[in-house]
């Protein structure tokens, strides 16, 4: 791997200065983290706890990683049932100036930002879909570009 | 099923003999063969009209309409041309290569608009580009400093670091790892900015030639080079197979043109030249072709029964003239006649080609059924019509490289006579693929025309030009070279040529003139 560098600096930034909300998990294998994100005060996921699992490429960060949630996933407009998430930054929008930091960041306030729990409205069809595929060979047509 | 050899006599070969006049099949025209100047000197017109005429623009191509000036160019020419307006734009516009590429890519290769809005208000068309013209190289870092790179998170000392004008430094390999990931993915590299998030400053031309590698680099200039033809409306790739060229045309409004390859395109779809009919209706109708396809009277189309003895039967040539290789039953194959009743004695040989709505009086009331039957027999008419005359062309694109051959095989025959002698075969095969081409798509202009007096005459245009078309076919493709009536040949050509222009040009102008 290119940068392990990079990602092993990233994980002691983020162990040694921690967010609020967001707490480092399992990271035995470098290439796989999983990170815990929790929903902040005064807003509709207040009180929960979310799983993230990012999964690093052989280039990161020339190329974005693969995050998606595990286990509950919250019932946000831009997250599907099975955990993918339709922000353009993990696509489109990624640039190599961007980390885990900056990602668990925007995806707090994606949830922050949510006015009423609901699924995305293709849900079920997307779910159907894209069966056992990661949500990068997907194209997101991206529902809303204000977080 | 073997194809006729006999000769038969032309019905009307007394109109063989008129001719317009101003296709000259004797001169020594290589015309098409000749890549094209392309001068982005502003005078390009004048050029055009000037110089070149007695090239390219000379060559009796029935197929062009007014005001359609147009040059075939190679790849190399695409690359010399789009350098020449850079640096065109660079001189008049005093500003660096790099930023003139990258304007010009933000309108579209259109100079004159780049120039007049560059002209009116500077700033907006700099802003709208997103470049900087006063700094568009790469900055360098304090030396004095140490200073971690944003990506690959190491510490460098600032004199190693670069950014573009907005300061946001990486270190170089970095920089070039993120611009070759960029080029990696496409053509919209052309467009790469600063890696940070929302900034916008792009990435000078230069730069990149600066910082990543020869692959890389020669990946970036093959999207410049697409860009100069994806993006600019007046530049058009040529279809046709590995050919590799494009077509220009300054006035960008034109129909059909011809790369060098010999390949006519209508420059407005992209599609094989479809005069008369237009984009929308060839649309529409391959739609309908798609549609249909399915049923089994299209499938009708393909293979036909002998109307004597029933054995099914291929074509195996452009002619419609048959005879079947068991009976020997000489019929035509469109409308399966008997062929003896093509002659001129029952009124003009071709008679097949108009299709007559049934006598529907005193039948007011038709079932849904009724009526959709109707409609298919009318798309079927003129579908066999078009496939058929598809075909033909397929058939007759063959013979494009057989007429080499008899060329050679005439010179051969005949000491004294030259190349020139037997050019006249090119001609006139060129002139049978043109109106063969054209002939299908006259059927899908017709299926759409009205019923009236318009249809009638493009139908008796249409007709016309059918006949001289299958005779022209049929002396080509049945006569033996030995036995080739040169004269005749020019003549068939000549007389075939200016009925397409006449079909042409009546269908473009409109057929009836209304009388005030």
């Amino acid at each position: 791997m290119q940068y392990t560098k990079r990602l092993q600096k990233e994980l002691q930034k983020i162990q040694s200065t921690p967010i609020e909300g967001i707490t480092v998990g399992d990271v035995s294998n470098l290439q796989k983290w999983v990170v815990q994100l929790d929903g902040a005060k005064g807003t509709l996921y207040e009180g929960e706890h979310f799983t993230l699992q990012f999964c690093f490429p052989n280039n990161y960060p020339l190329e974005s990683p693969e995050v998606i949630f595990i286990g509950n996933v919250p019932i946000h407009e831009h997250v599907y049932s099975n955990g993918h998430i339709c922000l353009n930054v993990l696509y489109d929008g990624w640039s190599p100036v961007l980390s885990v930091s900056t990602i668990c960041l925007s995806l707090q306030s994606m949830l922050s930002s949510a006015t009423q729990k609901v699924r995305p409205r293709d849900n079920d069809n997307y779910v159907r879909n894209c069966f056992g595929k990661s949500p990068k060979q997907g194209r997101w047509l991206f529902h809303d570009d204000k977080v | 099923m073997s194809k006729s050899n006999k000769k038969i006599q032309s019905p009307q070969s007394d109109s063989m003999d008129d001719t317009d006049g101003d296709i000259d099949y004797g001169s020594d025209e290589g015309g098409s063969d000749e890549e094209g100047d392309f001068d982005e000197d502003e005078d390009i017109e004048i050029e055009i009209e000037g110089e070149e005429t007695d090239g390219i623009y000379d060559d009796t191509d029935l197929n062009r309409s007014k005001n359609s000036d147009f040059t075939s160019l190679s790849a190399e020419d695409l690359i010399n041309s789009q350098q020449e307006q850079v640096i065109h734009c660079h001189e008049v516009l005093g500003v660096p290569l790099g930023i003139a590429g990258a304007l010009l890519r933000a309108y579209a290769w259109d100079k004159e608009k780049l120039f007049l809005d560059f002209f009116d208000n500077r700033d907006k068309v700099i802003k709208k580009a997103n470049v900087n013209l006063n700094d568009y190289v790469f900055h360098k870092g304090d030396a004095k400093k140490e200073m971690t790179c944003p990506v690959c998170y190491d510490d460098y000392n600032g004199g190693l670091m670069l950014s573009l004008s907005c300061k946001h430094f990486l270190c170089r390999r970095c920089m070039k790892d993120y611009l070759e990931v960029e080029i990696k993915d496409g053509p919209a590299c052309l467009h790469a900015k600063c890696p940070y998030p929302k900034c916008n400053v792009l990435v000078d031309e230069t730069l990149v030639k600066d910082i990543v590698d020869k692959k890389h680099y020669s990946t970036y200039s093959k999207f410049i080079a697409r860009s100069f033809v994806d993006d600019n409306p007046r530049i058009k790739w040529c279809p046709a197979p590995d050919c590799g060229r494009a077509v220009y045309c300054p006035e960008g409004i034109t129909d059909t043109v011809t790369c060098t390859c010999s390949c006519k395109f209508c420059f407005q779809c992209g599609k094989e030249s479809h005069v008369p009919c237009s984009c929308s209706e060839l649309v529409k109708w391959l739609k309908k072709e798609k549609d249909e396809s399915e049923t089994a009277t299209w499938l009708t189309a393909n293979t036909k029964d002998c109307p004597k003895c029933n054995r099914s039967i291929e074509k195996n040539g452009g002619c419609n003239h048959m005879t079947c290789s068991l009976c020997k039953y000489e019929f035509c194959w469109v409308c399966m006649e008997d062929w003896k009743d093509h002659s001129s004695g029952t009124g003009g040989y071709y008679k097949c080609n108009r299709y007559k709505p049934e006598e529907l009086a005193g039948r007011t009331k038709e079932t849904d059924r009724e009526t959709a039957r109707r409609e298919l027999q009318k798309y079927m008419h003129y579908f066999k019509r078009y496939a058929n005359h598809d075909k033909s062309q397929k058939l007759e694109k063959q013979l494009r490289e057989k007429a080499q051959d008899k060329m050679k095989e005439l010179t051969q025959i005949n000491k004294y006579s030259s190349w020139v002698d037997v050019e006249y075969i090119q001609k006139a095969v060129q002139t049978l693929i043109d109106c063969r081409g054209s002939l299908k798509y006259t059927y899908v202009y017709g299926y759409y025309l009205d019923e009236g007096q318009e249809k009638n005459l493009f139908e008796y245009l249409q007709e016309d030009l059918e006949r001289v078309t299958e005779r022209l076919s049929e002396i080509l493709e049945s006569t033996p070279v030995e036995q080739f009536d040169r004269d005749e040949i020019i003549a068939t050509t000549r007389s075939a040529a200016t009925r397409l222009q006449h079909l042409l040009e009546g269908s473009s102008n409109g057929l009836v003139v209304e009388r005030k």
